[in-house]
């Protein structure tokens, strides 16, 4: 990636972006898993790639030892890590291939985590991105994952994605 | 109640417990709970080679942005059947997961079936290493697969869980006595 293509985005364009995707009833978050996470947008930095979102674990995403479950933290990470690299991707759809996550500590019910996502690399093709999940009572890191998404060079509704548009 | 302990370990013991655990009254999973919500379905165990296969749906409420089955509860299904089998070694024991490695192959739509099926490679005093794959149902693909290291915490146990399954055998076995 040269630095030409990264830059057409602007802080401002960056945060109108997100603050408008994750806006209630907005697109999307219309269906499916991601709007019973409850995303919060905290903040974002388009130069270092960055993205930070809050979140509140919630009582049905908890396993049978009343922590949040493995799987959810899994969620978040591959919604949060996901859009981050859909802002600098788009029109593009993407697909996660592959997901490692270190649980490092628990994460209660009614924690407020921050999940912090930044690009490590940013390719054509495929795109590797880096989590953090935080406890936001004390700072303690909770959970790290890191993430590669590919790039699939169609819309949504599965017309090709020109050159001009794919950048 | 199918007895969870180290003398009852055996081929018939597993298959038993593992269906009555995933089924609704099974004592271990809690009503409106992410593991409830996504309805694993005890398929086959083998406790020599220390494998479980669980079936999962893939329904509407766990779609991503792009329609399909997102990968995060692909992760869920994973970690819950890492999990179960887990927990049939530690008994009453917690377990946790301390790392997970998933690699997405194809992708699952809604209403595909992915078949999990898990093994433990290394059963240790503490540490448990696994590995999986995810089949879709039917069609026979892998459509994901998965590495994951469990740890049992010896010091702690999931009292909650032991006290139901211990009062429901109480009142089984009293009832037996009538």
């Amino acid at each position: 990636m040269t630095q030409h293509f990264l830059d057409q985005f602007t802080q401002e364009d960056m945060e109108a972006w997100f603050r408008e995707i994750l806006r209630p009833g907005s697109e999307y978050l219309s269906k499916g898993l991601i709007p019973k996470l409850e995303l919060r947008f905290d903040s974002c930095d388009v130069k270092r790639q960055e993205l930070k979102i809050v979140c509140t674990a919630q009582p049905w995403q908890v396993n049978p030892e009343g922590i949040l479950h493995g799987g959810i933290t899994a969620s978040f990470f591959d919604t949060i890590l996901g859009v981050l690299t859909h802002y600098f991707a788009k029109p593009c759809v993407l697909t996660t291939t592959g997901m490692h996550i270190d649980y490092i500590k628990p994460i209660a019910i009614t924690d407020t985590v921050e999940f912090t996502a930044r690009i490590i690399s940013l390719g054509k093709t495929l795109t590797t991105v880096q989590g953090e999940a935080r406890l936001q009572k004390n700072g303690r890191l909770a959970a790290n994952c890191i993430s590669t998404y590919m790039r699939l060079h169609h819309h949504a509704d599965g017309t090709p994605v020109t050159e001009q548009e794919g950048r | 109640m199918v007895k969870l302990d180290l003398a009852s370990e055996s081929q018939e013991n597993m298959s038993q417990w593992m269906a009555q655990t995933v089924s609704t009254d099974g004592g271990l999973y809690t009503e409106g709970t992410v593991v409830d919500m996504l309805r694993p379905k005890f398929i086959s165990c083998d406790y020599a080679k220390k494998e479980l296969t669980l079936a999962f749906t893939a329904e509407p409420w766990a779609q991503n942005p792009e329609g399909g089955f997102h990968g995060g509860m692909i992760t869920a299904c994973f970690d819950i059947s890492f999990g179960l089998l887990c927990h049939y070694f530690a008994k009453y024991q917690m377990v946790t997961t301390v790392s997970l490695n998933v690699s997405f192959l194809k992708p699952i739509h809604i209403g595909d079936t992915l078949r999990v099926q898990v093994r433990a490679i290394s059963l240790g005093n503490t540490l448990v290493r696994l590995v999986a794959e995810g089949f879709i149902e039917g069609k026979e693909i892998l459509a994901a697969s998965a590495e994951s290291t469990f740890m049992i915490q010896r010091d702690r146990e999931l009292t909650e869980f032991k006290e139901r399954v211990l009062a429901k055998e109480a009142a089984e076995t009293a009832k037996a006595e009538k």
